[in-house]
């Protein structure tokens, strides 16, 4: 058995532990949502269209990964954005669909290394 | 290359030569007057051990007195400071500086307080753009690792998306908080022309901070600046009283420090600014060869940079008329000894280096004088102890009266009280006179309402000089444990320093101070049955040990140091008119903190919260090359995370995960679509709702 086998062996391992009933994986989208502070109008929409034909709620919480995301890029006017769990949303979602994105906030300034120089010496 | 000139390199050499001559010269005639004063005929070694410890302790204390001589000196004459400010205009200084806190287990909301405080008082200077700040974490603790980030994502979003305030932690601890300063420097330091460096309990004015950058930019020839922190925040009744000394005798001691070594003073680690470019060339700490206490990486290294700093040409400078510099101290006194324990190691530990080459003589007083600061009390346990045995010893062995055969007159035992008491009365003085001349200061500036007024002033320091007297013999007796653990070998750990309002339990106080008091009973009890007499010498430190536990308890708490606040006993100038500075601080750390989108700290919010798992992520370091077996353990981890919840993960294990993007992203949405049981592993019940059958979840199941 090769890497790329064990690899997936692992990951396969997991998928049995997700819930796959369909009314308990609506409600867990509905928890996750809730506590991202959407309202439950705006959020049903996306848990119907997460949870329709998927097997198990990893398959459903990564459609509405993705739906978050093209929500995001598209402006998301309607989006609840308090200035605190608004700005920590929309860094959840930046990171999960795409990292690249992160590079557009000031983490830490770009680094220009240097060695202390007096560790070459012998003191 | 000296920067150094020949005129003050000679003023600081007079200064040394009559500080040495001030010095030694009583010390001998102390040390030769305690011969007269000890028994005669008796023993030779013992009364020439005696004799000579007396010397060196008096030397010791009399160090004092003229430092705070001088210090009342200068801060009484109109040049109190040879530095001068740029001729620059303040708006035309363009100089980078980054303000860099390292942190070790700190309390986070404390440090983003702290922070706060300081970028909104650099903001009302109109100078913050020049100042960067950050946070550089040395944590290894999984939870407190997850918690310093949110705590720095709040002060983000409370001080806007353009604040310039950065957060690294460092997976390897190397040297420590040198190591962590030396890791800033290598990143990010060639950006910055100066760096002030801060202790997570540092606070300093926004004016100060530019201010020390004007005085670095007028004097090329200085790379570092050092300023006296005044102790702020203490509640306890210890806290408050070392608050109150600290405030009031600090400034002269700092003054006279700033006189007798001039451009060669000392570095303390924190509150302090630094030219970045030579501290990079010539700062980085050797390892020190050999094992045991003495070897390894540098415990102390604030006083050893300074002396690379001056030994490469650069200037090191104390200033003491610098107002705008805060700094919190321990709350309690056995958390000052378990600081002292870690100093004790660090500054005997320079013994190593008194005598390395190029280092200038006054740096080579200060890492004596390090080392004096432990041994002595050493010195003082000694010296009880032999005359203690001088005592007994008269008591129990009979005088020979005609110790030489062939003279017709006999030999009486003689000693002089009269002449002991007098010396007594003389150490006393030496002990005293810092006191009395910080005062005097006082008075003579007008600064009596700053301390509460005269009378408030007098019996602040009456109480405060009586609880010194009873604490100095439990400090003896610790350091002197602690040389000799030092001696032996023997290392000790880095722990997180004590802040806030920490109070001693009396099982604590029991655990130890019962030895000394052990030793009281014994020691006290052995003398007085034979030599009565001289147990009433003995009486003030026997005592001290006796109450050290009661007292140690007490003095932890808070209440009593309210009370002595109510009563207006130990206040400071801070307390009585608080800076803008300390009132922005209070008001930070009463700011609401970050709204969090569920219950989870710590690493367990770090998986489930989405906000401080995307956080996390965000601030890690995207890792594309990971070898199979490390990506296969990872995957491992998982799987047991997944399997078996949290508890099944070790403080390694979950600092692994945290490590790693990947992991750490997966592991979200992993657990979100968990079944039931495993996801109550990691869910907070109210997140679970089909467990209980229950709609969907209402905005009221948010936590805020």
């Amino acid at each position: 058995m090769d890497f790329d086998d064990r690899m997936q062996g692992r990951v396969t391992d997991m998928m049995p532990f997700d819930v796959s009933g369909p009314l308990e994986m609506r409600a867990r989208l509905r928890s996750y949502l809730a506590t991202l502070s959407f309202p439950p109008e705006l959020y049903e929409a996306w848990v119907e269209a997460a949870c329709e034909g998927a097997s198990h709620a990893g398959q459903a919480f990564a459609r509405l990964q993705e739906r978050l995301a093209n929500q995001l890029t598209q402006g998301a006017a309607d989006m609840p954005d308090d200035g605190q769990c608004g700005a920590l949303w929309r860094l959840s979602v930046w990171l999960h669909t795409d990292a690249s994105v992160l590079t557009d906030l000031s983490l830490a300034p770009p680094l220009m290394r240097q060695s202390m120089a007096s560790e070459r010496t012998k003191s | 290359m000296t920067r150094v000139g020949p005129a003050r390199r000679q003023s600081i050499l007079w200064r040394g030569a009559l500080l040495a001559f001030l010095v030694l010269i009583p010390s001998v005639i102390a040390s030769q007057f305690m011969l007269g004063v000890l028994p005669h005929p008796g023993y030779r070694i013992l009364n020439d051990s005696l004799a000579t410890i007396f010397g060196f302790l008096f030397g010791w204390i009399s160090i004092g007195l003229w430092i705070s001589l001088a210090g009342a000196l200068l801060l009484l004459s109109r040049h109190r400071s040879r530095l001068q400010s740029s001729s620059q205009g303040s708006t035309e200084i363009r100089a980078r500086t980054a303000l860099v806190m390292p942190v070790f287990h700190e309390d986070p909301v404390r440090v983003g307080a702290g922070l706060e405080a300081v970028y909104r008082s650099l903001a009302a200077t109109g100078r913050l753009s020049q100042f960067d700040f950050f946070i550089l974490s040395d944590s290894n603790d999984p939870d407190a690792w997850v918690e310093e980030e949110v705590a720095w994502a709040a002060l983000r979003v409370r001080l806007g998306a353009q604040a310039r305030i950065f957060y690294r932690r460092r997976r390897n601890n190397i040297k420590r908080k040198s190591g962590n300063i030396a890791d800033f420097c290598r990143r990010w330091g060639n950006q910055y022309r100066y760096m002030v460096i801060f202790d997570a309990d540092s606070l300093m004015s926004g004016t100060l901070l530019t201010h020390l950058v004007e005085l670095m930019e007028g004097n090329p020839a200085v790379g570092l600046i050092q300023t006296l922190p005044a102790t702020i925040h203490q509640n306890t009744l210890f806290g408050r009283v070392q608050q109150f000394a600290n405030r009031l005798y600090g400034p002269v001691f700092a003054a006279g420090l700033h006189f007798w070594h001039v451009s060669e003073g000392h570095y303390w680690g924190h509150n302090a600014i630094i030219r970045v470019a030579p501290f990079v060339r010539h700062c980085a700490l050797p390892r020190l060869p050999g094992g045991g206490a003495f070897g390894g990486e540098i415990m102390s290294h604030d006083f050893v940079e300074g002396a690379l700093l001056r030994r490469a040409g650069w200037e090191v400078w104390m200033e003491p008329a610098l107002e705008g510099s805060y700094e919190e101290a321990p709350p309690t006194l056995l958390d000052e000894l378990k600081r002292d324990r870690r100093w004790a190691q660090g500054n005997m530990q320079h013994a190593r280096l008194v005598f390395a080459r190029g280092f200038v003589s006054p740096h080579r007083v200060v890492f004596l004088n390090g080392i004096m600061s432990y041994v002595s009390s050493f010195l003082w346990l000694a010296f009880l102890a032999l005359s203690s045995a001088e005592a007994i010893l008269h008591v129990l062995v009979p005088p020979q009266y005609f110790p030489h055969a062939h003279v017709l007159f006999p030999v009486w035992p003689v000693w002089h009280p009269r002449w002991a008491l007098v010396l007594f009365w003389f150490t006393l003085a030496v002990l005293f006179v810092p006191k009395i001349l910080a005062i005097i200061l006082t008075v003579v500036r007008g600064r009596m309402a700053s301390f509460g007024g005269g009378l408030r002033l007098l019996a602040g320091v009456v109480l405060e000089s009586i609880l010194s007297a009873i604490l100095a013999p439990v400090r003896m007796l610790f350091h002197t444990v602690f040389v000799v653990s030092v001696l032996a070998g023997r290392k000790t750990g880095w722990g997180p320093q004590a802040r806030g309002d920490a109070s001693t339990t009396w099982r604590q106080a029991l655990r130890y101070h019962a030895t000394g008091t052990i030793l009281a009973v014994v020691w006290g009890g052995l003398v007085y049955l034979l030599s009565p007499n001289y147990f009433w010498w003995l009486l003030p430190v026997m005592a001290a040990w006796l109450i050290a536990i009661p007292v140690s308890v007490w003095i932890s708490r808070v209440q009593p140091g309210i009370k002595a606040r109510q009563w207006g006993l130990f206040l400071t100038p801070e307390e009585i008119q608080p800076p803008p500075l300390l009132r922005v601080f209070s008001e930070a750390g009463r700011a609401p903190v970050l709204r969090r989108c569920t219950t989870a700290r710590g690493f367990l919010a770090a998986i489930v919260d989405p906000g401080v798992n995307a956080l996390h992520c965000a601030l890690l370091r995207a890792n594309n090359t990971v070898s199979d077996e490390v990506a296969l353990n990872r995957q491992q981890l998982m799987l047991t995370a997944v399997k078996d919840g949290p508890r099944a993960l070790s403080k390694r294990d979950r600092l692994r995960l945290l490590s790693d993007r990947e992991s750490m992203t997966a592991l979200h949405w992993r657990v979100w679509a968990l079944k039931g049981p495993r996801a109550r592993h990691w869910l907070d019940g109210a997140l679970l709702p089909t467990d209980r059958s229950l709609p969907p979840p209402s905005r009221a199941h948010v936590s805020r």
